[in-house]
């Protein structure tokens, strides 16, 4: 409680006047009565039987002391002062830890100069008594300090200090989560709802409503950013698309595109190259902060002509020169030779159907897989007289027997079998007699199961078919005839097998589109491709598939990480590239790669944002002052009332 | 004196009342009051068996023919009394309160008419400091009444009382031979009791008016005040005492004249004495026909 009229406690000489009124008593009035007998007897009974008449002349004293003591109050003029709404006093401070804060001028990031500014906030507020709460918003805001006061400000200055740890970087690479720093700033105001949300951003808000925004950008910032690569294949050549920008000023930059593993040349004819590298520089004049896209490729809507690339391992693209932020001055881009999968198809009655299907199959998914189909065709006789062709037993991706079965099933890939005739060795299912029938019998579904997505077995009649009586634990059935399955898969390991035990000759499954979907979803099923996508923006999740028993990670960050169980996930919590490895069934390395960005918006150095999400200000009238004249004013009337009472009851 | 009851009206009413006194006091000859002693009157008392010596006027000779033995009729005695009446005349009984003196002359005439229309005999006494004066004398009959207490009405009310000294120290107190009367308000430091004891001691019948005013039974005044004493000498006199009248005071008061007013009844009740406690805010005729009839000292 403070005092708007110290002087008020003048008042309190009223506290001298009351006491000479007390020490020089009033006169006593003198009254005649025929006797004071009575009076004196009364004396004794008033000592014996009233000794709380001392305090009730007490209380009288008190309370006329406390009217003037109230007096005197009043008159200084009693207030409370509400929850300081100085915005001087209390600062939460917000560094923006976003990816754009690595912008660097002369030897200083945006983010070192924000703690700097930070720091010196702090111990210019706590130095003049005030709080601070700092906030980091980096991928996740963090509140790292809370309300401190100035007898913390060593804390403080300490925790700001071990932001700019180079060992342990605090600055995100991608969005800084600002809303969710406003958030926390929320619990604060709460308290305080005058307490001054300081934001150090690099980023400019059109409109940053309450929140104080420090730019800590330098107006010699500029950034020439790589935004995405692209391969596109025309006819027969592949034509690169670069997005640059150069945010902050207008620059010629050079540009330079590595295209390695690649079949092509750039220039002459003459300088062709077989899984060489072929490199390309070209030099534009880029305006500020616009996205230009150059083109790389054969003929004249191009920005560099004469170059023609058939086939390509990866392409590395680059600007060399020395502007703020380097991290997007790169970018990989791989994909561009597709994976070999070998197909050894072996059939004794060997039909156009299936050929016709993994023909289809090889054309679906020539970006990621180079199949590389190997027909055997034998006859039933040729075989039945022992001299029919034997089909490789390894080196496959994938091993279709159709009818003939060999004497061992490969163990290095998939094995479909079709309609087998008899079992190999090492299977670890049965089949059971023909079963013929003169009209068509619709299959059945049996479990759900990846390979039977889009697959509806309703839709496929046969007439000759041998049910599976028995199979192994592993295997899921998934078409069923009159109860018996005649599909069933497995997919361990060691071990990838598919049965169909139907005739194709004695379906309409030629006529139907399910044999050609269930193939492809039994290619996608058990070769799977490792990952969706080359090129993915920082802490995507990325789903890993693999075709060996383990996968090992190698990215950013000394990340080295491998997995066993799949698919599996890795986060891409650093941009780079990362390298994916695996050793399949049969043995040969596959080794594939992927590069992570940072967020487009976090490139441009220069971006502006419509506005600022603002935390919640509490309305802040209702921590105005508060006067106590009224309340002081109460006691007094409430003090005078019990003195009247007192002095009514004394003399009734 | 103001505040005089003495008038024939008043007097007039008293006509129909008599003192009731106790049958075994002595008495004189002569008087109305019946007594346990055998005399001569025609009211019937008892029988007894005749001895020589007795008047043989006074044979019942119904109860000879039948018992064949004399036997005596007595008849009760009538004797006259004396009434003793002590008024107190210190200041506080009307120095500075005319209507309380008033209504003690009041009381003590309208007593003292009583005695004389039954016969009996009455005498005043003014108890000033130790000494009861005695200014009249014995009065008898209704024309020395009349004639005294038409000076009654003059005395005058001033200094102190010792109501002790006063009736042990009186030279005629009698022996049991009648009612002695103390008017007063009792507001002495003397010790009234050994009076008390004293007529005791002489076989009177006692009776004890205490009269008091409202403002002394329930005083209105409140505050700082100097109660000054009418018995007082001066402004300095250890009777007068300087108060702060609150309500505690007034409680203690009120508590205090509760048990005085006890403590006279009480001690009147051991020793046989009569006491009635009256305020001068009741009409005259009130005390007489209620509450000194309440006692039993008129009938």
């Amino acid at each position: 409680m403070s005092w708007l009229t110290p002087l008020g406690f003048l008042g309190l000489l009223g506290l001298l006047v009351l006491l000479i009124i007390y020490i020089i008593k009033p006169n006593y009035q003198n009254k005649f009565l025929s006797s004071t007998f009575i009076w004196k007897l009364s004396l004794k009974y008033r000592k014996k039987k009233r000794p709380l008449n001392k305090l009730r002349n007490i209380l009288l004293i008190l309370c006329q002391i406390l009217i003037v003591v109230s007096c005197a109050l009043i008159l200084a003029q009693p207030y409370l002062a509400g929850e300081d709404v100085d915005a001087g006093k209390e600062k939460i401070i917000v560094i923006d830890a976003s990816a754009n804060m690595f912008a660097e001028v002369e030897d200083q990031t945006r983010f070192e100069r924000a703690v700097t500014k930070a720091t010196e906030l702090t111990e210019e507020t706590l130095g003049n008594g005030g709080k601070v709460s700092v906030i980091l918003a980096g991928r996740e805001a963090t509140m790292l300090v809370q309300r401190a006061g100035e007898d913390e400000t060593k804390k403080v200055t300490d925790t700001l200090a071990s932001l700019l740890d180079p060992e342990d970087v605090k600055c995100t690479w991608g969005n800084g989560d600002i809303d969710g720093a406003m958030a926390l700033a929320d619990g604060i105001l709460a308290e305080n709802a005058g307490a001054e949300v300081v934001l150090f951003s690099g980023t400019k808000y059109i409109d940053d409503g309450k929140v104080t925004v420090v730019d800590v950008s330098d107006v010699s910032e500029w950034n020439v950013s790589i935004s995405n690569v692209r391969a596109i294949l025309d006819e027969g050549n592949y034509r690169f698309e670069v997005d640059v920008t150069s945010y902050g000023r207008s620059a010629p930059v050079q540009i330079i595109l590595e295209i390695n593993g690649a079949y092509g040349y750039y220039g002459s004819e003459d300088e062709i190259r077989n899984n060489g590298t072929v490199k390309v520089e070209y030099s534009a004049m880029l305006e500020a902060n616009k996205l230009t896209t150059l083109t790389f490729g054969l003929g004249e809507e191009v920005d560099v002509t004469d170059l023609k690339v058939s086939a390509y391992d990866n392409v590395f693209c680059y600007v060399q020169l020395e502007d703020s932020l380097s991290i997007d001055d790169t970018f990989y881009l791989y994909g561009g030779t597709p994976l070999p999968m070998r197909i050894q198809y072996y059939s004794t009655k060997s039909n156009n159907f299936i050929s016709g299907v993994l023909s289809a199959i090889q054309n679906l998914v020539k970006d990621d897989w180079d199949l590389d189909i190997v027909e055997i065709k034998d006859s039933e006789d040729a075989v039945a007289m022992g001299q029919g062709k034997e089909p490789e037993l390894e080196g496959f991706d994938v091993y279709i027997f159709e009818h003939h079965m060999p004497k061992t099933l490969p163990t290095d890939g998939l094995v479909i079998l079709l309609d087998p005739d008899t079992l190999p060795k090492n299977t670890d299912f049965a089949i059971g007699g023909l079963k013929k029938y003169t009209g068509m019998i619709p299959l059945e579904p049996g479990e759900t199961h990846p390979i039977m997505n889009n697959v509806n077995p309703a839709n496929i009649g046969v007439t000759w078919y041998k049910p599976i009586t028995s199979y192994d634990g592993g295997y899921t059935p998934l078409i069923m005839v009159n109860g018996a399955p005649v599909a069933i898969a497995k997919n361990e390991p060691d071990s990838k097998v598919f049965v169909l035990s139907v005739d194709i000759h004695h379906t309409d499954m030629a006529i139907t589109p399910e044999f050609p979907m269930m193939m492809y979803n039994i290619i996608n099923y058990y070769i799977p491709t490792t990952f969706e996508s080359n090129v993915l923006e920082i802490y995507d999740k990325v789903t890993l598939n693999s075709r060996s028993e383990k996968l090992t990670v190698v990215g950013p960050n000394d990340l080295n990480v491998t997995f066993t169980e799949f698919p599996s996930e890795v986060a891409a919590d650093a941009p780079g590239i990362y390298t994916v490895t695996q050793i399949p069934i049969s043995g040969q390395q596959i080794v594939e790669n992927f590069y992570v960005t940072i967020p487009d918006e976090q490139c441009n150095i220069v971006r502006e944002v419509d506005f600022l999400t603002n935390p919640y200000y509490p309305p802040v009238e209702e921590e105005a002052d508060i006067d106590y004249v009224f309340y002081f004013a109460l006691a007094l009337v409430c003090i005078a009332f019990l003195e009247w009472w007192l002095k009514s009851r004394e003399y009734n | 004196m103001n505040g005089s009851y003495l008038n024939d009206e008043f007097f007039s009413r008293l006509e129909t009342l008599s003192l009731e006194l106790r049958a075994d006091l002595a008495g004189f000859f002569g008087g109305k009051h019946l007594v346990r002693t055998y005399g001569q009157t025609v009211e019937f008392a008892d029988y007894r068996e005749y001895a020589l010596g007795d008047d043989i006027r006074r044979i019942d000779w119904n109860l000879y023919s039948r018992f064949e033995k004399f036997f005596l009729k007595l008849f009760t005695d009538e004797r006259q009394m004396h009434t003793q009446i002590f008024i107190d005349c210190s200041a506080s009984m009307g120095k500075d309160n005319p209507e309380k003196a008033g209504y003690a002359v009041a009381v003590a005439a309208a007593l003292g008419y009583l005695s004389v229309h039954n016969m009996d005999k009455v005498s005043y006494h003014m108890i000033r400091g130790k000494k009861a004066d005695n200014p009249y004398g014995t009065i008898v009959g209704k024309r020395s009444f009349f004639s005294a207490i038409s000076d009654l009405e003059k005395i005058e009310f001033d200094g102190e009382a010792d109501i002790e000294a006063a009736v042990v120290g009186c030279q005629d107190t009698g022996n049991n031979d009648g009612l002695t009367v103390i008017v007063s308000d009792f507001f002495t430091e003397t010790d009234w009791r050994r009076a008390i004891d004293y007529l005791s001691y002489k076989k009177r019948q006692v009776l004890l008016v205490q009269i008091m005013t409202p403002e002394e039974r329930d005083p209105s005044y409140t505050g700082r005040v100097n109660l000054i004493d009418s018995e007082a000498e001066d402004i300095s006199d250890p009777k007068n005492m300087k108060i702060n009248i609150d309500l505690s005071s007034q409680l203690a008061y009120e508590e205090a004249v509760r048990d005085f007013v006890g403590e006279l009844n009480s001690f009147c009740n051991s020793r046989g004495a009569m006491f009635a406690s009256i305020s001068t805010d009741q009409p005259v005729e009130r005390v007489l026909f209620k509450e000194l009839l309440k006692v039993g000292v008129i009938a």
